[in-house]
């Protein structure tokens, strides 16, 4: 950010104002380019992943190849369908929730670094930022379910509320670890350290737990299977975006890949070494292949959650309820307090 | 079915609650078909509920009394669709009862084989859907790739692929081909595999056990007192199986199986899973028939020869009843037949196991969460092409 | 201590029993190929026995209405003039929005002229195209008219006309020659139905679409004089009876493979499977 400032200042005959609005607009404008194009690719992705799985072929014909403009045909048409708000719904927060949604989510990516100095924002709480961030997701959604005036999208919009709020305790506790491991909330930090001394998971048991219960929480915080039920087609229909249609629908459709995303991209990041190798010298590594290593771990990590989905039934409400606060946030309590005391003996297990 | 009464809500205390009424279906992915619920609901927990059904009626009693006997068994294919091959099958006996016929050996033993096959297919589409209820799209697919192979078998002899006409009065419409009955054994091989597959998907998930035990529980008594057949019964631990009490065809006698019982294996006895894995020992059973079967299977004729005369013009049975019944896979599929001695019944009743089963649905309900109602619809296992008539 | 075991019994299930799932899907991923086809450039194989759309074999078919009466949906009307024993065809139609395709036509038939084929695709856009009409001629052979007209001419004391020229004598069992195809359904389909098709291809055109726009053929009041040397294309109208060898053009080859199909499937030895 502050280097594309500079840039802009420094080789356009420009004030350092406009520099620095050039700059958002720039970078803004790639973020957002970024995020719709993954998140094409990602559906394409997903169904692939679940036609291969189920012994079909997927999307075949659009574009050619193995249907790859699928995704960019469905854009297109949802893009240009009707809009549609039902009669009685609450228009304001009808027509505003997707973009409460969209923006939760989208103000995460600002303070991820996808390689070193490639940050929009380098913020010293990135992570708390990214968790703090991604919870406005949920009001988007009661606003929707709420708006919709449709009792489905009622039901959904309350269980996303009680499982998103629930989940984000035992996803902070286990975040947790790698923080006080490493000492920083700056995922530039954590991504420093782990150049330095190996990847976070492989430090003590307890990390491997604590990036097992992040992984499953975040799964909840992205309403992916088995944690669907603010969804939940076989029983609410659609959940919470039943009433929605055309490109509001895309938005929620939007946001959940970019949150699939955001917490797939944190999974590699803190607890599977981010943009490094093992037994590669990093520093040495040009920045885009820090990036290319990034992003193949976290596609590694869509993969696994995309795996989940379709191989899982979904949980019930009250299971959703007594796994996260019966089973995951005490082992994270555990995981907590077990790297405490191995990082306070100095203990390691693994001769890293 | 009593008529919903209005929630009274008191409006001056503190805290007050509205009773939601939510509208399941009639299109609603988990109704199987165009079921309709009426819905009390308490936040998640359902306190009440109503039965529509109706959306799918299309006469097929009348229809019955307005056309000949034989005009009538594709009709019947359409009642139970999942289960063509078993209801061409209660109604060719009922027919062959009021006519005093018996089809030949060979045809007995074919519709043996046909009938379990399509009792696999059938307990597949069970088990598949059943997967989605629960959120596992995944099953579903792997289900009817094998009920695919079902259907391509019974297609070869039948011409049709889901609504056969294949079990006709007198016997089976056409003969099978050499290759036939390798082939159904070879699918049996096959299909024991496949069988260990959908257990280590479904069967076994710790999610898919904790979403079916304990959950809608159907006591021995109740099963008993409102007349549900077949796995619904038998998942709540009452050993009947027509097949083994009264085998309405003689190679039934001849041929060993067991006829699986819910245990109670994680929790309640007479819940979901135990409905459910009656249903999946089923198809292992089905199997163990088959391959009895084709052992089995004389030559000789495939059609009652002076009924195949008769079929160029329609049948004319004596004055006279018939009630036959079979074990359909969701239980007692039975006709009831009024003869006057003319080309049509004067009267044709139809017992239905879905119609009874579902029945149980509205006791069932109440007190479950709106997940679990998804559950017990599913594990209830009906078809509402036959539920509706 | 019970409540330890489960708590400890859930999380080991719940890992395992996901693995287990997980593992099952995985195969099916890295390893099983896909099941379905890629329907209108492949297709699965259909049984010979398969009950599709109908065909009749008009010239043997004596108008008896008795498929009509086995009929259990009533979707078969037939029309027709009897000039003695010589039939004039209007109508034989079957309104594939009621055929349950059950197959009680087929039985009761005293000339074993209708058959079913293994063609399942009739869907449409428009309802009329779900009545199809199984005639391949409608009206009078032209060797039959000769032959009536000739009664005619002999009553009113004429003599009887010629042969019109580009028709050789007199052909039984053959179309009216202004009508192109042998049988009403033209297909130009370049894969055999039923069959799994390579990939490529167009997919089949509609029933009747592809009929030569340039010869209408003519209904009751055929004129095979005018007729015939007006369509060229059509002048390769041999017999396309069942009994005759030849068919004329592509599509009546593919009905012919059809016919033959059907005939083996009657030949069928019975009875001894």
């Amino acid at each position: 950010m502050e280097a594309l400032t500079g840039f802009f200042a420094a080789h356009l005959p420009v004030g350092p104002t406009l520099a620095l609005s050039l700059a958002y607009a720039v970078c803004i404008g790639s973020l957002l380019g970024f995020i719709t194009v993954y998140a094409m690719f990602a559906i394409w992705m997903e169904r692939k992943v679940a036609a291969h799985m189920q012994v079909r072929f997927g999307p075949m014909e659009t574009g050619g190849w193995h249907g790859w403009a699928q995704s960019v045909a469905d854009a297109v048409k949802l893009l240009f369908k009707e809009d549609l708000i039902p009669r009685d719904a609450n228009k304001v927060m009808f027509w505003f929730a997707p973009a409460v949604v969209f923006c939760g989510v989208f103000a995460g990516f600002v303070a991820i670094p996808f390689a070193v100095g490639v940050q929009i924002a380098d913020v010293n709480l990135g992570l708390f930022f990214i968790i703090a961030i991604a919870s406005v997701e949920v009001v988007g959604v009661i606003m929707a379910g709420w708006a919709s005036n449709s009792k489905y999208a009622l039901f959904g919009a309350v269980r996303e509320a009680a499982q998103v709020v629930s989940y984000e305790v035992p996803a902070a506790v286990a975040l947790l670890v790698p923080v006080l491991i490493v000492g920083s909330l700056r995922l530039g930090d954590i991504n420093g350290w782990q150049e330095a001394h190996g990847w976070l998971v492989l430090r003590n048991p307890f990390v491997i737990v604590a990036a097992l219960i992040y992984f499953i929480s975040s799964l909840a915080g992205c309403k992916r299977a088995p944690f669907d039920l603010p969804e939940a087609e076989s029983e609410l229909v659609s959940g919470f975006h039943t009433e929605y249609s055309g490109m509001r629908f895309s938005f929620f459709f939007l946001e959940e890949y970019a949150s699939m995303f955001v917490s797939s991209l944190l999974v590699a990041t803190l607890f599977f070494g981010g943009w490094t190798l093992p037994f590669v010298n990093v520093s040495a590594m040009p920045v885009p292949v820090g990036i290319v290593v990034l992003l193949a771990k976290t596609f590694f990590f869509i993969f696994v959650q995309m795996w989940l989905r379709w191989t899982l039934p979904r949980l019930r409400v009250d299971q959703v309820m007594s796994l996260g606060y019966k089973y995951l946030l005490p082992w994270g309590f555990v995981c907590v307090v077990g790297t405490a005391v191995f990082e306070a003996m100095g203990w390691r297990w693994l001769p890293v | 079915m009593e008529a919903l009464e209005l929630y009274t809500v008191d409006e001056r205390a503190d805290l007050y609650t509205e009773e939601l009424r939510l509208n399941l279906g009639p299109q609603h992915p988990s109704t199987h078909g165009v079921l309709r619920v009426e819905l009390r609901m308490d936040g998640e927990i359902i306190t009440g509920s109503r039965c529509d059904i109706g959306y799918l009626h299309r006469c097929a009693e009348k229809i019955g009394e307005n056309v000949s006997y034989l005009q009538f068994t594709p009709y019947t294919d359409r009642m139970d669709y999942l289960a063509a091959c078993n209801s061409e099958l209660a109604w060719s006996l009922t027919v062959e009862k009021l006519l005093g016929v018996e089809a030949p050996e060979r045809a007995q033993w074919l519709r043996v084989i046909v009938c379990e096959l399509n009792r696999i297919a059938s307990h597949l589409i069970a088990f598949g859907t059943y997967g989605i209820d629960m959120g596992a799209n995944t099953p579903f697919f792997y289900a009817f790739r094998e009920r695919e192979s079902i259907m391509a078998l019974l297609e070869r002899p039948s011409g049709a692929r889901m609504l056969y006409n294949y079990v006709r009065p007198g016997g089976v419409a056409h003969d099978i081909d050499q290759a036939w009955l390798p082939d159904v054994l070879a699918f049996c091989d096959e299909f024991e595999r496949r069988w260990a597959e959908y257990n280590q998907i479904l069967t076994t998930n710790k999610i898919f056990i904790g979403r079916t035990a304990n959950v809608g529980v159907l006591p021995r008594e109740m099963a008993l007192a409102w007349g549900c057949t077949g796995p619904v019964l038998r998942g709540s631990g009452v050993k009947w199986d027509l097949r083994r009490d009264v085998p309405y065809l003689w190679p039934y006698e001849e041929i060993e199986f067991d006829v699986p019982v819910g245990e109670g294996t994680h929790g309640t006895l007479g819940d979901c899973w135990d409905r459910y894995w009656v249903r999946m020992r089923e198809m292992m059973e089905s199997v163990r028939i088959i391959r009895q079967a084709c052992a089995r299977v004389p030559s000789g004729d495939f059609m009652d020869k002076n009924l195949v005369r008769q079929y160029k013009t329609p049948l004319k049975p004596g004055k006279g009843e018939a009630y036959m019944r079979c074990e359909n896979p969701r239980g007692e599929l039975g006709f009831y037949v009024v003869s006057e001695g003319g080309t049509s019944p004067l009267r044709c009743r139809a017992r239905g196991p879905s119609f009874c089963n579902l029945s149980v649905l509205d006791a069932l309900l109440p007190g479950c969460m709106i997940a679990d109602g998804v559950a017990i619809i599913g594990s209830l296992d009906i078809v509402l092409g036959e539920v509706d008539r | 201590m019970g409540g330890i075991r489960e708590y400890f019994g859930n999380i080991s299930d719940a890992l395992t029993s996901t693995v287990k799932g997980m593992a099952v899907t995985w195969q099916h991923f890295s390893k099983e190929p896909p099941i379905t086809v890629q329907y209108p450039r492949a297709r699965l194989a259909v049984a010979p026995s398969y009950r599709g759309l109908h065909i009749l074999e008009q010239a043997k078919c004596i108008d008896c209405k008795l498929c009509a009466k086995a009929c259990p949906v009533d979707c078969i009307e037939i029309e027709s003039v009897h000039h003695g024993r010589i039939l004039e065809w209007q109508k034989f139609t079957i309104d594939y929005k009621k055929c349950i395709f059950c197959e009680f036509c087929i039985p009761p038939c005293p000339k074993d002229c209708i058959h079913m084929t293994s063609e399942y695709e009739m869907a449409s856009a428009d309802n009329e195209h779900m009545i199809e009409d199984l005639l391949t001629w409608t009206g009078l052979r032209s060797n039959d008219r000769r032959e009536i007209e000739a009664a005619d001419a002999k009553k009113a004391g004429k003599p009887a006309p010629p042969p019109p020229e580009g028709v050789t004598a007199p052909q039984p069992g053959g179309p009216a020659a202004g009508n192109p195809a042998p049988y009403g359904t033209v297909y130009t389909s370049t894969f055999a139905p039923g069959s799994v098709g390579a990939p490529g291809g167009a997919p089949r055109g509609r029933r009747g679409a592809a009929a030569p726009a340039s010869a209408p053929a003519s209904p009751a009041s055929a004129k095979p004089a005018a007729a015939a040397p007006a369509a060229p294309a059509a002048a390769p109208a041999k017999p396309a009876a069942p009994a005759g060898p030849a068919a004329p053009a592509a599509a009546g080859e593919d009905m012919a493979a059809k016919i033959a199909a059907i005939k083996a499937k009657l030949a069928k030895p019975k009875g001894d499977g």
